[in-house]
């Protein structure tokens, strides 16, 4: 019973940490759909993937979301036509590289202002390579969830293909001006993105709302599956046995990992959270927590299971955790910091 | 194959390429990675422990800081860092750890005047294995606490009527702060002992019997740089150090008169009880704030009075009673409603640093029984009274040690016999049990004035007629009186009556620097 208890506590704990930062996220995805115009967004992107990963950590600065908003945001810039390299970078990176996390890690680490250094400085990073790698996929479809993939441009070696995509697929469509087609069953918040944004301000309004209510519903329903899974392991796995994998220089790093990764705490708090373990851990292995938890955790998988295919969430989360781990291990194993 | 079907094949061919790109570069990061950590762990820790942070370091370090912080890269094993802590000359304290950070909290007040080097030659992290030899870098790192010096209103020749500072940490070299034609008439030092706040009338003035004291504050030299930990907040450390002697007007002695002033123990706010030279009822305490212009403080007239040791309110003698009335205005309020109203006690001389205990006098006038006697009352915060001490007499001041755990208290009784003659002694109170010691007793009708050092080692005493400290050969210089023989005298906070020593100098009212 005290189980249940302490899950349906955990639960809570989670949804109403998560739902205003999601909530945030939704309407800057919003924002970004009506009042962003997508050509001239993808005109002033830089088309090298590294520098398209720079900028796309750095968006976050913009659109201060933590680990579950910024999946809204990050889903509408692909659907946007932006680089998937600028995607992943903002995805990583946007909830660690934001003002307000900037300040709760300065606060917390008021004795060590270098985590704050340490910690966005590792985030870029990783989320650069990561955003790199994934740069490679010319046409990055294959690797998202059919309902975000169909509305995407096709890649740019083969503009001319784009009508032809939409032509050759199935569904109801209807003539647009200019020649353009848009598709009937789509839902309210992917064919506003699609559409030419409307010019009245009653009318963009209007669309805002309507694509803001849809699409928190949507990934709201998607988070409290999310929290629930969170929240289970939690109860399951209680934190004594992750903390028990040790606290040398390397099982410390995979215990604040591990941690991370069920706790599923929001960016924005969790720098407190990791201070009540700087008596005992390594300076690495909080680092390794700070910078790996924005990134994935069991809360948001599910969130970017709403976007990518699974095999793309395995490598967000392999390549992630490696480079954490491998960076971190770095800190603790030859720096005296 | 239609055009259509043909598109098709392309478009999976196309989709298919690009989806093993992605797997064969993952695929290929993952394994360097996994290769990565491999080589790092086989490699072994390279890092090495060291203390990152010495809060002390190179600082001046004053009675108000209590305790150093020393930070390590790597949680610590406890033990083996306090074993291996030296501090020389020693200095006792205790340890207590808060993640990777020790603290080293003082059993008593630093001793002034001496440098103190603090190393630590080994210590292991709480992760190494005890049986490989410890990687640790040795630290060593030095402070000082401030100088011990205090200053006093010289009395003859070319001192006469100056401020003049003598400095035992330079072997009692003596300065004369303020210059020739200006009399001193009270004077009190800043927190950190960079400057002295003073009021003076020009020498001119005192055969015209104008009476026209300014205020002005003057650099005593000594630029101590305090560690950079929470008293840093508290006191100001923007003031740049001055040469001995420079001076700065505070307030000048214009439509109104300048009476007493007291300084708040942040150095930051000044209290000055103004009298207008064309309304003498318009009397009462002006606020003086570091960069602001003066406002007077509306509140009812008063006598006495004492800025707490929270540098943000005021204990005043009102009517038969103190007044404790704030110092920062309320918006939309002129008149400053008092806090608190104690009526018992008509004088209060000295508060705790800590600002939960009082020192005040009841003067008795409700007590028939004990009518003409003075009791000096251990006030609380929680409003717990206790009478320390009852005496014929009257009690003429009254000074925490630093530590709190001592009050020096200045008291006369009436001799017996058909003159009313009263005769002073300084004791001290130990306030953990009450316990009295008497220090000093001085001839009778002695004017005494007395300064506990802040590291509560010694007093300094001056008396206005000579032969003032019975049983003493010399006649009216400074004395210094020493508290305690032993060091366990003193942790205990148990002082002895000692003899006091005269000193090379005479003057008035002679107040050690903080």
């Amino acid at each position: 019973m005290s189980q249940l208890n302490q899950g349906v506590t955990l639960f809570l704990s989670l949804l109403v940490e998560a739902a205003p930062f999601l909530l945030l996220g939704v309407i800057f995805s919003s924002v970004l759909a009506v009042f962003v115009d997508e050509r001239k967004l993808i005109q002033w992107m830089p088309k090298h993937p590294a520098l398209a990963a720079l900028s796309g950590s750095l968006f976050g600065c913009l659109f201060p979301v933590c680990e579950c908003g910024n999946v809204p945001v990050a889903r509408r810039l692909l659907m946007q036509g932006a680089p998937p390299a600028l995607a992943i970078g903002f995805l990583l990176a946007a909830p660690t590289v934001n003002p307000i996390v900037f300040w709760a890690t300065w606060v917390a680490f008021r004795e060590q202002p270098a985590m704050v250094f340490w910690r966005v400085g590792l985030t870029v990073l990783i989320a650069v390579v990561i955003g790199w790698v994934f740069s490679v996929q010319r046409d990055v479809r294959p690797i998202l969830q059919p309902m975000v993939a169909r509305y995407l441009p096709s890649p740019p070696p083969r503009p001319a293909a784009r009508d032809d995509f939409d032509l050759l697929s199935g569904g109801t469509y209807l003539l647009q001006s200019g020649g353009s087609a848009l598709k009937l069953d789509m839902p309210i918040a992917a064919a506003a993105a699609v559409a030419a944004p409307p010019q009245s301000w009653s009318l963009r309004l209007r669309t805002l709302l309507e694509m803001m209510f849809q699409e928190f519903r949507e990934l709201g329903a998607v988070l409290v599956i999310g929290s629930a899974i969170a929240a289970t392991v939690q109860v399951a796995i209680p934190r004594e046995w992750i903390l028990e994998l040790g606290q040398g220089p390397v099982t410390s790093i995979v215990a604040m990992m591990t941690l991370a990764w069920v706790v599923s705490i929001c960016s924005t708090v969790d720098s407190f959270f990791a201070l009540s373990f700087a008596s005992v851990f390594t300076s690495g292995s909080l680092l390794a927590f700070l910078v790996f938890g924005p990134m994935i955790d069991l809360k948001n998988i599910s969130l970017l299971m709403t976007t990518f295919r699974s095999r793309a969430v395995v490598y967000l989360f392999l390549l992630a955790a490696q480079l954490t781990f491998v960076s971190t291990l770095v800190v603790n194993l030859y720096t005296n910091w | 194959m239609s055009f259509r079907q043909s598109f098709r094949q392309i478009q999976a061919a196309i989709a298919t390429l690009g989806h093993n790109a992605l797997d064969r570069v993952a695929l290929a990061l993952s394994s360097v990675l996994a290769v990565a950590a491999a080589a790092l762990i086989l490699s072994g820790d390279h890092a090495i422990t060291r203390v990152q942070e010495f809060s002390w370091e190179a600082r001046a370090v004053g009675a108000e800081n209590t305790a150093f912080l020393m930070t390590f890269n790597r949680p610590m094993n406890p033990e083996s860092v306090t074993t291996n802590l030296r501090i020389t000359p020693p200095l006792p304290g205790k340890v207590s750890w808060s993640g990777r950070r020790m603290v080293y909290t003082l059993t008593a007040p630093i001793p002034y005047g001496e440098t103190f080097a603090v190393s630590i030659d080994q210590a292991r992290d709480r992760l190494s294995d005890a049986a490989e030899p410890a990687r640790f870098e040795p630290f060593v790192g030095q402070f000082h606490s401030r100088d011990r010096a205090f200053a006093y209103i010289g009395v003859e020749g070319e001192e006469a009527g100056r401020l003049v500072l003598v400095n035992f940490s330079q072997d009692g070299k003596k300065t004369l702060l303020t210059p020739s034609d200006q009399r001193v008439l009270d004077f009190q030092p800043y927190p950190l002992g960079d400057r002295i706040l003073f009021s003076a009338i020009p020498t001119a003035d005192l055969t015209t019997g104008n009476f026209n004291p300014v205020l002005y504050s003057v650099a005593t030299g000594l630029a101590p740089t305090p560690p950079d930990d929470f008293s840093r907040a508290v006191l100001p450390t923007s003031r740049q150090p001055d040469v001995a002697g420079v001076l700065t007007p505070i307030l000048p002695s214009d439509d109104y008169q300048n009476l007493a002033f007291d300084l708040s123990a942040n150095g930051r706010t000044i209290v000055v009880q103004r009298v207008s030279r064309t309304d003498p009822a318009d009397f009462g305490p002006w606020v003086l704030t570091e960069g602001e212009d003066p406002i007077p403080l509306e509140t009812e007239p008063g006598g006495e009075f004492l800025i707490a040791p929270d540098s943000q309110t005021l204990l005043m003698l009102q009517g038969q009673g103190t007044a404790v009335i704030p110092l920062e205005a309320v918006a939309g309020e002129d008149q400053r409603e008092p806090l608190d109203f104690l009526p018992e006690y008509g004088r209060v001389f000295d508060v705790t640093s800590n600002g939960t205990t009082a020192a005040m006098v009841d003067f008795n006038q409700n007590n028939p029984e004990r009518r003409f006697t003075e009791s000096l009352m251990l006030v609380t915060n929680q409003g717990e009274e206790t009478e320390l001490l009852n005496v014929s007499g009257s009690i003429n001041g009254a000074q925490f040690d630093t530590s709190n755990q001592l009050l020096f208290v200045l008291a006369s009784q009436v001799l017996p016999g058909e003159n009313y003659v009263e005769q002073a002694s300084l004791l001290a109170v130990r306030l953990a049990d009450r316990e009295i010691e008497p220090l000093v007793t001085f001839s009778p009708q002695a004017q005494v004035s007395f300064s506990v050092a802040p590291d509560g080692l010694a007093i300094l005493i001056s008396t206005t007629n000579e032969g003032a400290i019975a049983d003493a050969t010399t006649a009216d210089p400074i004395w210094l009186l020493p508290l305690y023989t032993t060091a366990e005298e003193r942790l205990n906070a148990r002082p002895v009556a000692l003899s006091p020593e005269p000193l090379p100098y005479r003057g008035l009212q002679p107040t050690w620097l903080p």
